[in-house]
């Protein structure tokens, strides 16, 4: 175990984080046009007020981690996705001041609605691009993004963003199950399974469309080193799947959120078993991507320290604020 | 007074950075080395993006801070006093827009 593959963990764990706690974040505000009552998205909301600031911090660990352990896929690969990387941004920009701006407001208070929907949404689908993006790798010529600025806009990348947005919005819709009580949590519980199907349809394209696109990729999957481990997988979402029907039913509480992270979860398994060995698809290996070996231990010594330092203080922010959220209740902020 | 909080900020951002070109490590490497392959056109759009968006967000900021100003200090309630009318002019909680 190098020190090269404990840094592309760190970053590959890092992300995951990412995509499993601004998901729901960001699902949030995917599905708060279904629920156009005031009070109803004030509850919402309040749901992730004392989370999503945090949350949205492991994508900038993991960019920074990027820049520290990979630079040369922090170089190449976000000058070419600049514009996708540009608009997500400013998306989260918008959604993060909704936040703040949104329970202040009262005459403007369905602009800043809008702002949440479309900064979550926005954001939503530009990750997804950006992921799509990746996948069908970077060209390069001397270590230098040798594309042209809309490399990044194909019908593929249009499907991953619009799958990443069907991802975050079952993520969502399952956290404000587990958040919230009553009436809204009866409705939501309705949503679970339609969104589960559609998450689904976009697992099957994804798996489908990326061997045929890529060639490598395919030559990976079937080979006799990775075909059995890959095996399971879809045997996995088909018991998720059935498991999140039997939940939604029986109105649990908890249970339709760990089923969605579970989704994602193998979702990004399968990612990583796709791009493995490589840090630009299929073209640079993470040993050539890498930085100098004394660099990535001495920021590994820090990592090791502060890593673990963040997750303690992750995890009593949600154990504060764990339980229902009500009406009437303070504001978080 | 208010200001000079922002001022020095501003100042001491223009003197890094201008100060320090052409040189984006000073005499190891130039800026002009360090550029990203991206056109002119590209950035130039990011650019576009920043000013609008940061417009709306610190236009926004601007206009709740001074409305805030305006409306004063929130007067904590005088437990005796709670059962009569509100004095005029004084709002407890300001609002936003």
């Amino acid at each position: 175990m190098d020190v090269t593959v404990v840094w592309a963990a760190i970053i590959a764990l890092g992300l995951l984080f990412y995509v499993v706690l601004d998901g729901f974040d960001l699902g949030i505000g995917i599905v708060f046009p279904l629920f156009p009552e005031e009070r109803e998205r004030d509850l919402m909301m309040n749901t992730v007020a004392p989370v999503w600031d945090g949350n949205e911090t492991w994508l900038v660990l993991g960019g920074a981690a990027l820049f520290g352990a990979f630079p040369l896929v922090y170089a190449t690969v976000l000058s070419a996705l600049y514009l996708p990387l540009v608009a997500m941004l400013a998306c989260l920009i918008l959604r993060g001041v909704s936040f703040e701006i949104r329970g202040k407001a009262s005459r403007t208070k369905h602009l800043w609605d809008l702002a949440f929907i479309g900064g979550s949404t926005g954001a939503a689908f530009f990750q997804g691009i950006t992921l799509g993006a990746f996948i069908q790798g970077i060209p390069l010529a001397n270590g230098e993004f040798s594309g042209d600025a809309f490399g990044w806009l194909t019908p593929f990348t249009l499907l991953t963003g619009c799958g990443l947005v069907a991802t975050y919005a079952l993520l969502g819709c399952c956290w404000l199950v587990a958040k919230t009580e009553a009436d809204l949590q009866r409705r939501l519980h309705r949503l679970v399974w339609p969104l589960t199907l559609v998450l689904i349809v976009f697992m099957l394209a994804v798996t489908i469309w990326t061997p045929l696109q890529e060639p490598d990729v395919a030559a990976r999957w079937f080979s006799a080193q990775w075909f059995h481990r890959m095996l399971p997988a879809p045997f996995l979402v088909a018991l998720c799947a059935y498991l999140m029907r039997r939940a939604a039913r029986e109105r649990h509480h908890t249970r339709p959120f760990i089923l969605a992270t579970s989704f994602v979860v193998l979702g990004y398994a399968g990612l990583l078993a796709t791009l493995w060995p490589y840090a630009i698809p299929s073209s640079v290996t993470l040993w050539q991507a890498a930085a100098p070996e004394r660099s990535l231990t001495f920021t590994l010594k820090g990592a090791v320290v502060i890593l673990p330092l963040i997750m303690a203080y992750t995890m009593l922010g949600y154990w504060v604020f764990r339980g229902k959220v009500r009406h009437g209740e303070p504001h978080y902020h | 007074m208010g200001p000079s909080g922002f001022i020095t900020l501003l100042a001491g951002w223009v003197t890094t950075e201008v100060g320090r070109q052409p040189w984006v490590v000073y005499g190891v490497m130039r800026t002009s080395q360090a550029v990203s392959p991206l056109s002119a056109q590209q950035v130039g759009l990011s650019l576009m993006a920043f000013v609008i968006v940061y417009f709306l967000v610190f236009g926004t900021g601007i206009y709740y801070m001074l409305k805030l100003m305006h409306a004063g200090p929130a007067v904590a309630p005088d437990p005796g006093q709670e059962n009569q009318a509100p004095r005029a002019g004084r709002r407890a909680q300001p609002a936003l827009v």
